[in-house]
């Protein structure tokens, strides 16, 4: 966009935004008696909540080192319970019942991830957060993954919160053709939380938008560039308000970018502007991680009055993910006043007012006359199974949780993975592998994708991410399964000459040396070295089978004193590190029939040699059924006098749901008991280092 | 953009406020207490402190007086808690694991009539921005609380082995504990004259050494100097061995002991400075089990030269972690009481460890500690060891951060960087 056009569009969100300031005034500002806050220091406690992402009903998890760090301990063995709205929805009360002043934030991707929402496609999600009083989130990529309409649905049917996108162009909505986003999503609102001004503006996502950037795109929007969308809403509001908020589904990089787009430094010159602070808070998502305590970023001090003042700080806070836990923010604000005030603060018009001499009376200076957070502290609050559930939410809930049960057979078990005897600590089948070279999970999603029927490929890729979670030690049922692939995706086959495999593998080598040197995609039926120095092999080979030189990935040579090494081209085949004669090289002009997800064969995550292959065929075959069937028909089976995780520790316990029991086997008429055991003799054995194990198929080399 | 579609862009946001209702009312029946107005008297409001010029208070003196909905004095009977807001954390006293400080307030006060005047609270081991928070407790029939908060004083910021040396040397927790866990901490000085220089750098990962505390093993002070930031892909294109940082911070965290900074910022002190890098420290086999010592040198860039023990390539050590054990002329290949190597993969460039089991090498890279205690199983808490026997635990299991645990565990791993750093000899 020409600087022209950024400056129109500025002067039409100028010209807009008076409008819609100066009608309101007429009538709708409904301000009750508010305190007279003016000089204050008062208290205002955000509660942030981030990609929940369906997670509204309790899940098992089995909390890594960085998740016991931040306080999510299993009450006994591997296995915490964490997660659901109802949990949430306790400790939310709680905060209000013991705070004046609250707002509840959420920043984003309420949807997918549990199949709650692969049923209800978010009605759920959005009446839980209704009823929960949240008070305004911002607009994440996964609320389109049920497409535009059914999201502008939801939010006029059910919503009681505004969804904030300020970044984001949208089509006209009276067009016919159009999409009707424009309708339901705004670029910020204004809280008056017991007379402190709170605006909150939304940051929509970019980065995990296919095609935003593309024009006439079906969802009707056009990016807007990010750090001038926010030096405008800021000027726009600063005055009006105590505090800005942002809350961002764009990622920690650019939250802390935006934190530093403090307008004051476009004219610091302008004593008006420059006393005014930009950013306060970044309340941040999209990837799932937590800052705690949250990131400070700090502004250079400015001249106000000819005077040097500090330049305030803008706080960025991230709050994890799967509802694992809440954040809770609690400031100290500052509210700006004018007025003159004695040392011990309070207000005066002269100096015998403050029974002292002269200049006991003192006017306020600069930073007095402006509002900002004095200082914070933060909270990471866990949501395990130490948290009562909120009776009134699940009353919302239960019609969905029977439903849910009813339509997805949730007791039907495809497989366990077993905790072998004595054991403290039960392994589970990992999505990532401590090598960052394939990992169990991984090998056992692509083996389903390439030997399923009618896709029988020469081998199976898929990217890393698309695999959410690990298999947790226990029975296996179909909501592990949409919580490994909670997307609906499906498999596409797609036919690769040697060239465009090789080309694939050097981007995946590329994009694994900048995430700390591990795959970012899983096979099988392929095997490889991803040199994360970019240091391709090439001979010749010394006499002692080492590279002599570097070259281009195309020169690449089998090494000849030891195959094993897998130095040189990718192979096809089974075990190839044990049985390399079983294998070949893949062949620069040879073509392979390959299976992968559809969502990088459109080029998702960056696989552009997929995007412009033009033989792509779509199946229509659910990974997740592949994963499933495949897993139903191992042959292996765990014995039960081996493994102590067989036997319900739960047995003869008062139940009410399968959910309460470790079997999920809750029976009886009147009164219901988990049952004494499930016969996991008769399922599918899932050892982790058995029929998934991590063989090295891909060897990652570190610099 | 032409001048109409801007309109209709201003146009859409002004329906958007409209639709909004453009402002909300939120928040419960205005309370008569509004905040506790909190008013410095030592150190002085004129002089809190900035970056350039922190101070170095070893108490504040302050009032708190209570402000009504009005402004003016709320003249009633209260009690308030006295914490700090520190690194954004609200924190009373300092705990050797930097757990549970938001439970024990550095005071509770009293205020009648709404008013305590002279108040003292004694400061240590706070640095960076710090502000007093003061905490009304509720009263009788109310859930909600006012609350108020100094300005913000500056203090200086802390140096690496600040962040690093444990609140006790004797302590149990000694080895996998600090105060400064869960806190955001920015270092922009090195002790004395020495300087912030980075020291290994991994592919997701580098260490910064301040060189004014090297470890001395004559005198057996110094040390504690060097810290792993995480960065978890590449590290910054400038960050490389020998160059100088002005600044770096983010939040600590213990990893199975070991100190890390996630989510580091970092800054050079000039682009083009590269200075030397210290030599490494040499361990020899009587250094094994040693472990309040090698805790100095936790992160620093450390060599040795022992046999490679046999691999056991199906054990988690080799197959999940790539680590393998280092063993002298006793032969002491158990984990536990001697070195071991961890490789970032199987191999390290041409290096392939199975190849050459039994062979002497010398080996260098950055110490890394795995230290903790394991939380007894079932998850049980208590206030003293005895708890923890009469729970019927083996007497090994200590009380430790209000859990019982077993005992402590502590290996030592040695983190090459690059292939130049094994030398088969």
């Amino acid at each position: 966009m020409s600087h022209r056009a950024l400056s129109r569009l500025r002067l039409g969100l100028a010209l807009g935004t008076a409008l819609g300031v100066a009608l309101p005034t007429t009538g709708c500002i409904q301000v009750a008696e508010q305190p007279d806050l003016a000089g204050q220091d008062v208290h205002l406690t955000l509660i942030h909540t981030a990609d929940l992402h369906s997670r509204f009903f309790p899940y098992e998890f089995a909390p890594g080192q960085i998740d016991k760090n931040l306080g999510l301990v299993p009450k006994s063995g591997d296995i915490a319970v964490v997660g659901g709205i109802s949990r949430i929805a306790t400790v939310v009360k709680n905060i209000r019942n013991n705070r004046d002043r609250v707002l509840h934030l959420d920043t984003g991707d309420i949807f997918e991830g549990a199949p709650v929402f692969n049923v209800f496609s978010g009605e759920v999600e959005v009446r839980a957060m209704t009823q929960l009083g949240l008070d305004a989130m911002a607009l994440g990529n996964h609320e389109f993954d049920r497409g535009v309409t059914n999201l502008v649905l939801l939010k006029q049917q059910y919503a009681g919160f505004p969804i904030l996108a300020a970044n984001y162009l949208f089509s006209d909505p009276n067009d016919p053709t159009q999409p009707k986003l424009g309708r339901v999503i705004a670029p910020y609102t204004i809280f008056n939380v017991s007379g402190l001004k709170v605006a909150v503006i939304g940051m929509g996502n970019l980065s995990s938008l296919q095609g935003i950037y593309e024009g006439g795109n079906s969802l009707g929007i056009r990016p807007l560039e990010t750090v001038q969308v926010v030096q405008d809403t800021v000027r726009l509001l600063r005055e009006q308000v105590d505090l800005v908020v942002l809350v961002s589904h764009l990622g920690l990089d650019e939250d802390e970018d935006l934190a530093q787009a403090n307008p004051d430094k476009v004219d610091g010159s302008n004593d008006q502007i420059a006393a005014l602070d930009g950013v306060d808070v970044v309340l941040g998502g999209h990837l799932h991680i937590v800052l705690n305590p949250p990131n400070r970023i700090e502004h250079a001090p400015r001249m106000v009055d000819g005077k040097l003042v500090d330049g305030g700080y803008t706080i960025v806070a991230h709050s994890g993910a799967f509802a694992k836990f809440v954040g809770q923010l609690d400031l100290v604000v500052h509210v700006g006043d004018a007025r003159s005030r004695c040392d011990d603060r309070r207000v005066c018009t002269s100096d015998a007012d403050c029974g002292g001499g002269a200049g006991a009376c003192k006017p306020a200076d600069a930073q007095e006359r402006r509002s900002r957070v004095q200082t914070f502290t933060y909270n990471l609050i866990p949501i395990d199974d130490q948290i009562p559930e909120d009776p009134d939410m699940n009353d919302m809930l239960e019609p969905y949780r029977i439903q849910l049960s009813l339509r997805l057979n949730l007791g039907e078990k495809y497989a366990v993975v077993p905790c072998p005897n004595g054991n403290t600590s039960c392994p589970k089948v990992l999505r990532n592998d401590p090598t960052g070279g394939d990992s169990q999970l991984g090998n056992l999603v692509t083996g389903a994708m390439r030997l399923r029927r009618r896709v029988e490929a020469d081998f199976a890729l898929t990217n890393s991410l698309g695999i959410r979670t690990d298999f947790e030690s226990g029975p296996l049922d179909l909501e592990q399964m949409f919580n490994v692939f909670p997307f609906d995706n499906t498999i596409t086959t797609i036919f690769l000459s040697g060239l465009e495999i090789q080309e694939t593998l050097d981007f995946l080598a590329a994009r694994a040396s900048e995430r700390g040197c591990r795959t970012q995609a899983q096979v099988s039926g392929l095997w490889f070295v991803s040199d994360c120095t970019h240091k391709v092999s090439c001979g010749p080979f010394d006499a002692q089978g080492n590279l002599a030189t570097e070259c281009h990935p195309s020169d690449r040579q089998l090494n000849p004193t030891d195959p094993n090494r897998l130095d040189g081209p990718p192979l096809i085949g089974d075990d190839c590190r044990n049985h390399p004669e079983n294998c070949t090289p893949v062949l620069p002009f040879a073509s392979y029939r390959v299976a992968v997800n559809d969502y990088i064969a459109n080029g998702g995550s960056g696989f552009a040699v997929l995007k412009r292959n033009t033989t792509k065929f779509n199946t229509g075959i659910s990974l997740r059924d592949a994963l499933i069937d495949y897993i139903r028909t191992l042959p292996d089976r765990c014995s039960s006098a081996d493994f102590t995780t067989l036997v319900d520790p739960l047995a003869g316990q008062p139940c009410t749901r399968n959910e309460d029991c470790a079997s999920r086997q809750c029976v009886g008429t009147d009164s219901k008991t988990c049952a004494p055991a499930y016969d996991y003799s008769t399922l599918p054995c899932l050892l982790p280092e058995g029929v998934a194990g991590h063989d090295d198929r891909i060897r990652m080399v570190s610099p | 953009m032409p001048l109409a579609t801007a309109c209709r862009v201003g146009l859409l946001a002004a329906v958007g406020l409209l639709a909004l209702g453009c402002e909300q009312s939120l928040g419960k029946t205005v309370q008569s207490l509004q905040s506790l107005a909190v008013v410095l008297k030592s150190p002085s409001p004129d002089n809190l402190g900035t970056s350039d010029n922190p101070i170095s208070p070893t108490e504040i003196i302050f009032d708190v007086r209570a402000i009504d909905s009005n402004g003016q004095p709320y003249v009633q009977d209260l009690e308030a808690d006295i914490f700090l807001a520190f690194s954004g954390n609200r924190i009373g006293r300092l705990t050797p694991c930097g757990t549970d400080e938001d439970k024990t307030p550095l005071a509770h006060i009293q205020l009648p009539g709404g008013v305590a005047t002279d108040l003292r609270v004694p400061i240590a081991r706070y640095y960076g921005k710090v502000a007093l928070w003061v905490e009304e407790q509720a009263r009788e029939g109310e859930n909600v609380r006012a609350f108020g908060a100094s300005p913000e004083m500056t203090f200086r910021s802390p140096t690496i082995p600040d962040i690093q040396k444990p609140l006790d040397e004797s302590a149990p927790t000694a080895t996998y504990c600090t105060p400064f866990n869960g806190k955001q901490i920015t270092v922009v000085n090195g002790t004395g004259t020495g300087q912030l220089v980075v020291t290994s750098v991994f592919p997701n990962a580098y260490i910064v050494t301040d060189t004014g505390a090297l470890y001395d093993r004559a005198t057996g002070l110094g040390g504690y100097n060097s810290m792993y930031v995480f960065t978890f892909g590449s590290p910054p294109f400038f960050i490389e061995p020998g160059r100088v940082l002005g600044r770096v911070g983010g939040n600590i965290s213990k990893f199975v002991g070991f100190t890390e900074l996630n989510f580091p910022y970092q800054d050079p002190a000039s682009v083009n400075d590269l200075v030397q890098v210290p030599p490494p420290f040499e361990l020899f086999a009587s250094d094994r089990g040693k472990n309040l010592m090698l805790l100095r040198l936790s992160a620093s860039t450390v060599k040795t030269t022992a046999r490679i023990c046999p691999i056991d390539v199906n054990s988690d050590n080799w197959k999940q972690f790539n680590q393998f054990a280092l063993y002298y002329s006793d032969g002491i290949c158990n984990a536990f009481n001697t070195f071991q190597v961890g490789l970032p993969s199987k191999v390290l460039g041409t290096f392939d460890p199975l190849a050459y089991q039994t062979k002497s090498i010398t080996v260098i890279g950055a110490l890394r500690n795995f230290s903790g205690q394991n939380p007894a199983d079932p998850l049980t808490t208590c206030t003293a060891k005895s708890d923890c026997a009469a729970a019927g635990f083996p007497s090994s299991t200590d009380c430790v951060e209000g859990l019982c645990r077993k005992g402590a565990f502590n290996f030592w791993n040695i983190l090459p960087r690059d292939p130049s750093d094994v030398v088969v000899n």
